[in-house]
């Protein structure tokens, strides 16, 4: 054997994982996923428009339903013959000590959660029950609109927090519009 | 001293591209966009319009458009009514788009007619085509209710009775 001073050494060269075809392929991948990506997703909310009752069978099984609620949603410049403030006016039957008033809150926007809770009450009682009636001041905004619905059609993340097997529960999907005072 | 030269010369190595931290981003870069890729129609939202936050989770379908924007309403993209008034409590409709009927706009009425009488010749033609009635009404979050009743009043008077309101998702995408 060679003494060390006579030995050679080969230099072991570092193996280099070749990255090029995986980067021509990535530049590739990005742009289309980047003309198909989703940043702002729309969604809709459905309201189809009422079926009016044509046959005299039709007609008897409305005028049988007991069951009746009505969120009104009254503005500030709507004059209003519930309260004179604005807020909700919830009423239906399932109430035996008459209509419920929710006022709008500290930050001056409408109790989207509280309605959603009296929503809740009222399913409890008429688990059956689908339909809604929003009745709405002239100059509610359309944001406030989409609260009240959201607030009637599901159980919202609010409620939801500490009863987390509630959130999306289905309440009153069907509704109908009308205008206050029209 | 020429040999030695030679000898530097065949040792330097041709400098390599790192391309190591350039292949992560794009490895990030691909994931965020495979998690925001969608397959559902994307609405064309119009110009001057905000639309008002759900938690609603339907998906967009292909459907005619109607935008009430901050000042004007259109049909898919084609203005037909410039509305008066600024806030929520001055916004209305010029008096002169009502006719016989007080929350008709005939303006709007008579273009969705004509819409539908095309849909439905179509429809007629080729059985493949069905005219449901769908509708999509995109309004700015600031729009009075009273001029969303007489736009949903109006699409219905027209024909089309499957009403959608187009909102922003507030849940995770």
């Amino acid at each position: 054997m060679r003494p060390p001073s006579q030995r050679s050494y080969r230099r072991k060269q570092e193996q280099e994982l070749e990255l090029t075809p995986m980067m021509s392929l990535f530049v590739g991948l990005v742009p289309f996923l980047l003309t198909l990506a989703v940043f702002t997703k729309v969604t809709l909310i459905s309201l189809p428009l009422p079926k009016v009752a044509q046959t005299e069978q039709e007609i008897r099984k409305v005028e049988k339903e007991k069951f009746y609620l009505r969120v009104y949603i009254i503005d500030r410049k709507t004059k209003n013959q519930v309260r004179g403030r604005p807020g909700f006016v919830v009423d239906s039957n399932a109430f035996r000590k008459g209509p419920k008033f929710l006022p709008l809150t500290k930050e001056k926007s409408y109790d989207t959660t509280g309605l959603n809770a009296v929503m809740l009450e009222v399913k409890k009682k008429n688990i059956k029950r689908k339909n809604v009636i929003i009745i709405s001041g002239k100059y509610v905004g359309f944001q406030d609109l989409v609260r009240t619905l959201d607030a009637t059609r599901e159980i919202l993340p609010e409620l939801a927090v500490n009863n987390p097997e509630l959130l999306g529960v289905e309440l009153f999907p069907d509704v109908i519009m009308d205008e206050a005072g029209s | 001293m020429s040999r030695f030269k030679s000898k530097r010369r065949a040792r330097a190595q041709t400098p390599q591209l790192q391309i190591t931290s350039l292949l992560d981003i794009m490895t990030v870069l691909l994931f965020f966009l495979l998690k925001s890729f969608g397959t559902t129609p994307e609405l064309n939202i119009s110009k001057n319009l905000e639309l008002p936050k759900s938690v609603s989770t339907r998906p967009a379908v292909y459907a005619l458009n109607i935008a009430v924007s901050k000042n004007e309403i259109s049909v898919d993209g084609e203005s037909i009514i410039a509305l008066q008034g600024i806030s929520k409590e001055t916004k209305r409709l010029p008096q002169a788009v009502f006719r016989r009927d007080p929350d008709l706009i005939a303006p709007l009425f008579e273009l969705l007619a004509k819409k539908r009488s095309y849909a439905a010749k179509l429809a007629k033609r080729d059985p493949l085509i069905k005219f449901k009635g769908d509708c999509i009404i995109q309004a700015d979050q600031d729009t009075p209710f009273h001029i969303i009743k007489k736009v949903l009043y109006t699409a219905g008077q027209a024909g089309y009775l499957m009403l959608n309101v187009a909102t922003l998702s507030t849940k995770d995408i």
